[in-house]
C-alpha cells in the first residue's frame, strides 16, 4: 500500500540511501591523504605515524561502507560525526602542512557537497559554516602574513565562496529531488 | 543502469538544468566581485569581466528557457557546460595559470553537471575539465607542484562521483517507490 511521503520517514530514508555517497566522498578524501603522505615523508618515524593514521580513517570507512553493504547502515548522529571529523581533519591537515598555501582545504569540497545530498538544508548550512569556520582558523593558525596581501585575501574568499556554491548547489539538487520523488508518489496514489 | 529510458535522461536533463543554471549565476556573480576588487591590472580585469559578462548572458538566454517552461535542448545544455569549462580554464589562465586560486570554479561547473548529464557525457565532461586543468599546469606549473595537482584532480573527481551516485540512488528510489510498498526499506524507518 503506498502512502502520501512523511517528513520523518524521507529523512529516515535519505540517510540510509544516501550515505553511500559520504562513504564514497570519504574514500576519496583517503586516497589523497595517501598522496599527500606517501608522497611527502622522507623519515621513517614521521611515515610510521601518517600511516597509522591512514589506516585508522580507512578502518573507519571500512565499518562504514560494511555496514552500508549489509543494509545496517550507521544512523544520522554517526554520519553527522563523522563529517565533522572529515572537516576538522581537514582544518587540521591545513594548520599544520601549509596553512594559506595548502591545498588540502579542496577535500572540503566533495565532503560538504555529498552532506549536502544526504541531509536537509539546515545540516548543511551548519556544517558548511563550520566547515569554512574551521578552514580559516586552520590558515590563521599556521600564520597571518596572508592578512596583508589583498590578493591573497581574495583568493581566500573564492575558496569559501567556492564551498558555499558547493553547499548550497547540493542542497538545491537534494530539494529537486525530493520534490520529484513526491511528484511519482503523487501520480503513482493517482492512478 | 541509470537512465534506461530516454525520457529519464531527458527528465533529468531538464530538472538538472536548473541546478547547472544556479551553479553557473554563482560562477558570474562571484566571478564579477572578485574581479573588481583589487584587481591586478587594467588587462586582466578586461579579460575577466568580458568572459564574465558573456557567461551572464548566455545564462540569461537558458535562465528565460527554464522560466517560460520551455523543453531543454539537449545539444544547447550541452554546449553551455563546455562553455562553462573553456570560461574558467580562460579565467584561470588571464589570472596566472597554475597559481589562480579561480581553478575552485571548476568544482560547482562539474558538481552541476554530473547530476544533470547521463554517465557518458559526464564522464566526457569531467575528462574535458581535467584535460583543461592538466593542460594549463603543463604549461604553467612550478617543479613542485605535481602533488597539488594530483590532489586537485582527484577531488574534482571525487565531486563528479558523489553526483553520479547519488543521481543514480535517487533514480532508484524513484523506482521502488512507485512500484513496490513500503516494506522496500525496513531499516531506513528504523534511523
Amino acid at each position: 500500500m503506498l502512502r502520501q511521503a512523511d517528513p520523518d520517514r524521507e529523512a529516515a530514508e535519505d540517510v540510509f540511501f544516501g550515505q553511500i555517497v559520504l562513504i564514497w566522498a570519504r574514500w576519496a578524501m583517503i586516497a589523497a591523504a595517501a598522496v599527500i603522505f606517501l608522497w611527502n615523508t622522507g623519515d621513517v618515524g614521521s611515515l610510521t605515524q601518517r600511516v597509522a593514521l591512514l589506516a585508522g580513517l580507512m578502518a573507519v570507512n571500512f565499518f562504514l561502507h560494511g555496514r552500508y553493504l549489509v543494509e545496517r547502515p550507521a544512523n544520522r548522529a554517526l554520519i553527522v560525526l563523522a563529517s565533522l571529523a572529515d572537516v576538522t581533519l581537514i582544518a587540521a591537515g591545513v594548520a599544520l602542512w601549509g596553512g594559506y598555501s595548502s591545498q588540502l582545504f579542496v577535500l572540503l569540497y566533495p565532503v560538504v557537497f555529498a552532506f549536502a545530498l544526504v541531509f536537509p538544508p539546515r545540516f548543511t548550512a551548519a556544517l558548511a559554516v563550520v566547515a569554512a569556520a574551521l578552514y580559516v582558523g586552520g590558515v590563521a593558525a599556521f600564520d597571518l602574513r596572508w592578512t596583508g596581501d589583498v590578493q591573497l585575501v581574495k583568493t581566500l574568499l573564492v575558496r569559501l565562496l567556492a564551498l558555499g556554491a558547493v553547499a548550497g548547489l547540493g542542497t538545491y539538487y537534494w530539494r529537486i529531488q525530493r520534490d520529484r520523488r513526491r511528484a511519482a508518489l503523487s501520480a503513482a496514489l493517482g492512478r | 543502469m541509470r537512465h534506461p529510458s530516454p525520457f529519464a535522461g531527458a527528465e533529468d536533463l531538464a530538472l538538472g538544468q536548473a541546478v547547472i543554471i544556479a551553479a553557473r549565476w554563482a560562477l558570474v556573480a562571484s566571478g564579477l566581485a572578485l574581479a573588481v576588487i583589487a584587481p591586478p591590472s587594467a588587462d586582466t580585469l578586461r579579460t575577466q569581466v568580458l568572459l564574465i559578462l558573456a557567461l551572464a548572458v548566455c545564462n540569461f538566454a537558458l535562465q528565460g528557457q527554464l522560466l517560460r517552461r520551455r523543453r531543454t535542448l539537449a545539444a544547447v545544455a550541452y554546449a553551455a557546460s563546455a562553455a562553462d569549462i573553456a570560461i574558467i580554464t580562460g579565467l584561470v589562465v588571464a589570472d596566472g595559470g597554475f597559481a589562480s586560486g579561480l581553478y575552485v570554479f571548476y568544482f560547482p561547473a562539474v558538481l552541476a553537471l554530473s547530476v544533470a548529464f547521463p554517465l557518458v557525457l559526464t564522464v566526457t565532461y569531467v575528462g574535458a575539465a581535467l584535460a583543461a586543468v592538466l593542460s594549463v599546469a603543463w604549461l604553467t606549473m612550478p617543479a613542485s607542484g605535481e602533488q597539488d595537482l594530483l590532489i586537485r584532480c582527484l577531488m574534482l573527481a571525487a565531486v563528479a562521483l558523489c553526483g553520479v551516485v547519488y543521481a543514480d540512488i535517487e533514480w532508484r528510489r524513484r523506482r521502488r517507490l512507485v512500484g513496490m510498498d513500503e516494506e522496500v526499506v525496513p531499516h531506513a524507518a528504523a534511523g
